[in-house]
């Protein structure tokens, strides 16, 4: 049994995993739509795209996928990848990853080409650097007892956040090869991408095509979504509180055209492939969460659900993130009491 | 001018502002303050305040309070009772007019003639209470100079500091601390401000004397002396006109300029398109983690607010919520010379324009510029290490 404060870690290093990941996945994008000076031309790239697998593929044929990022350097090359900030010390578990990146390695349609399909593409596995070796010894042991695990198109690259005088994110290839020269050069040598220019070009955008942890998203509506609205909200004498109105549709869309999916906008237009964050059944949580803990309560209708939130200041010297923490802490632990066992940080949608 | 002695005197003298400040129509208004004499104790104050809306529009609809009584015909003025004091309770009279400037919509004045602790006491609080409706106008060190230095270069005159309160960083043993200091002198504005700058100070208010100068021969009076706030306020006695037209018009135009740089940022007035903006710094600021940390807590002590350090080392990023307006801002602070502030859903003006001036004030003062001139791009992107 974990104490808070084993807890309270835990999931405070699981919010910084989702924050690095998202900036990363920019900072990879960057090198792949990027030649140094400026956007190569017919470059694009989608967090959470829609791809479709071909008939060939040995682990799921005919089949949508959504990896984490696919960038399109040109007409004629794109990457396919998956990031890893953090991954189990159980390489048991680590099976699952290389049917995942066996699963992207295929000639999926879903390019912003004309026919959807590319050329070439390549599939990498990104790694944060404290756990690349250990991984690719692993990976190297399977290939050896299956030498056609992996096709050619596979790689690993490790990643890490440096902090020296700026702080960086730097990318460099530890198994496997790339086939585009260029980038396959840069990538072995490690490429850095200043933190700062990932802020300045998408400092907005907080969520990839993957639930956040729930501190963090209350967080945010704690934050900015509902004190967005105190001016035209009604103030409870009795409750000491705002009570604002909110449906959870417009909440959704706030969130993915402020912070997710929308805030990217990458070719300005929006196609079918493009998938949406965060999910409304994140926020429908979030909310039900509030109203759990009494800071909110819930009125439904046929079609959507819309909430009363009862919005307030905590106490100015506490921090809101680790208020939540705090508060979402006790609330598993509440719930484990009366239920066998739930997993803290997973909690069934 | 001779000081006011008696109470019977100072009666005379409050009447007398009253009606100058209650009769005729805006501009009678103006022409009798460039024309009054006022004696001491009592001064012409002004605050310059900045808001979405026609100053005067917004001041009526706000106003609800029964303290509050509208004595003008055709002019804005108002009469303000407040009860003041604990122990020995004293009840303020202040008579104000609210003027909104005919050549900028969004800025107005409250002016009154009343002495300091019915403009303290009463009436600049009373102001506050209406944020963020009212906004006041807050300058930083060098708009504070700037303002001066327009009087000079508009007319003949020698300025002379009278004397000034600033903050001064020090060094102890718990670190960098800030002191406050008020210092009198009657040395030239250029030696004081060369001295500020050498001991690193900054202005908080400073007061000084206009002397209107030929070929290099000073006048034995000054024409207008005034201390000006930090906070947009101006104390003036002498020639209300000198004040009015160099100093008041130039803090009025700041307002307007930086207010309407800051304003249609947050996301949903932008149409979701970031509007970032920074803090930038001339010599590297950040450059060890004491100093990330100091600014760290210094904005976990913002008034108003609710926080959320989601980094404090080696690198700042805090989450700030403005909860007077529900603004938001991500602040970072990344490279050594730079602070950057993001705009959440909601980012007003006015709590860009707070942010902004509690930083200059509680940590560093820099200039503020947009963060990406480029906008949503991805030029740029890739630097070396």
């Amino acid at each position: 049994m974990m104490t808070k404060e084993e807890r309270s870690r835990a999931l405070l290093d699981k919010i910084e995993d989702y924050e690095q990941t998202v900036k990363a996945i920019l900072a990879f994008a960057a090198i792949v739509v990027h030649d140094g000076n400026r956007q190569s031309p017919n470059s694009n790239f989608g967090i959470g795209r829609r791809m479709t697998t071909s008939s060939n593929n040995s682990i799921a044929p005919n089949t949508d996928i959504t990896p984490d990022l696919v960038a399109q350097h040109s007409n004629n090359y794109g990457i396919v990848a998956e990031f890893k900030k953090s991954l189990s010390k159980d390489p048991e578990q680590w099976h699952d990853i290389i049917t995942q990146i066996r699963k992207y390695n295929d000639s999926l349609e879903g390019w912003w080409i004309d026919n959807d399909q590319i050329q070439t593409s390549d599939t990498a596995l990104l790694i944060h650097y404290t756990r690349s070796r250990k991984f690719i010894r692993f990976l190297k042991e399977q290939i050896e007892s299956n030498p056609d695990l992996l096709t050619q198109n596979s790689c690993v690259i490790e990643f890490q956040r440096s902090d020296e005088r700026m702080t960086y994110f730097t990318f460099r290839k530890e198994w496997g090869e790339i086939h585009n020269e260029k980038l396959n050069n840069s990538l072995r040598d490690a490429v850095p991408v200043p933190l700062e220019n990932v802020v300045k070009t998408f400092g907005n955008l907080e969520f990839y095509d993957c639930r956040p942890p729930m501190p963090k998203l209350l967080q945010r509506l704690w934050q900015d979504v509902f004190p967005s609205r105190i001016s035209e909200a009604e103030y409870d004498e009795e409750l000491k509180a705002y009570k604002i109105d909110i449906g959870v549709d417009e909440v959704t869309e706030e969130l993915q055209s402020g912070y997710g999916s929308k805030a990217l906008s990458v070719s300005g237009v929006p196609d079918d492939r493009d998938v949406e964050f965060p999910r409304t059944s994140w926020i429908r949580n979030a909310l039900d969460w509030l109203v759990a803990n009494d800071l909110a309560i819930k009125s439904s209708t046929e079609d959507d659900y819309y909430y009363t939130i009862h919005f307030k200041a905590f106490r100015k010297s506490k921090d809101i993130l680790e208020k939540f923490i705090e508060m979402h802490i006790d609330y598993i632990e509440e719930q484990e009491k009366d239920e066998s066992q739930i997993d803290l940080f997973e909690k069934p949608e | 001018m001779k000081r006011l002695n008696t109470q019977q005197e100072e009666q005379e003298f409050e009447k007398y502002a009253r009606t100058l400040l209650s009769s005729g129509d805006k501009r009678a208004l103006l022409e009798n303050l460039y024309e009054i004499e006022v004696p001491p104790p009592y001064q012409i104050r002004v605050k310059v305040v900045y808001s979405e809306y026609d100053i005067v529009d917004t001041f009526e609809r706000i106003i609800s309070e029964s303290r509050i009584k509208r004595i003008g015909e055709f002019v804005p003025t108002y009469e303000f009772s407040k009860t003041v004091g604990k122990k020995y309770k004293e009840n303020l009279v202040t008579n104000f007019s609210v003027v909104q400037l005919d050549e900028l919509p969004n800025i107005g004045i409250f002016v009154s003639i009343c002495k300091r602790k019915n403009w303290q006491k009463a009436l600049v609080k009373l102001i506050s209470s209406y944020y963020p409706s009212l906004v006041p106008v807050l300058l930083s060190q060098s708009e504070i100079v700037q303002s001066i230095k327009k009087l000079r270069s508009n007319i003949d005159h020698n300025i002379f500091v009278k004397s000034f309160s600033a903050n001064e960083s020090i060094e102890s043993s718990s670190g960098k601390e800030r002191k406050s200091i008020r210092e009198w002198t009657n040395e030239s504005f250029e030696q004081i401000l060369m001295e500020v700058k050498e001991r690193n100070q900054y202005f908080t208010s400073i007061d000084v004397e206009f002397v209107p100068s030929v070929m290099g021969q000073n006048h034995v009076r000054p024409t207008a002396s005034c201390k000006i706030r930090k906070s947009g306020e101006v104390e003036l006695s002498g020639k209300f006109k000198v004040v009015y037209d160099n100093i008041i018009k130039h803090i009025a135009n700041v307002g307007f300029s930086k207010l309407s740089f800051y304003s249609g940022r947050g996301l949903k007035e932008s149409s979701y398109k970031s509007r970032p903006l920074s803090i930038n710094y001339q010599k590297p600021v950040f450059e060890e983690t004491a100093i990330v940390r100091q600014f760290v807590d210094v904005m976990k002590k913002y008034p108003h607010s609710m926080y959320s350090v989601e980094h404090g080392n080696p690198y700042a990023h805090l989450k700030i919520t403005d909860m007077q307006d529900g603004s938001c801002f991500n602040v970072y602070a990344l490279p050594p010379e730079r602070i950057a502030v993001i705009p959440g859903l909601k980012a007003s003006e006015a709590a860009f324009e707070r942010v902004f001036h509690y930083i200059f004030d509680k940590f560093k003062e820099g200039q503020v510029a947009n963060y990406d001139d480029e906008g949503r791009t991805l030029e740029s992107f890739i630097g070396q290490n």
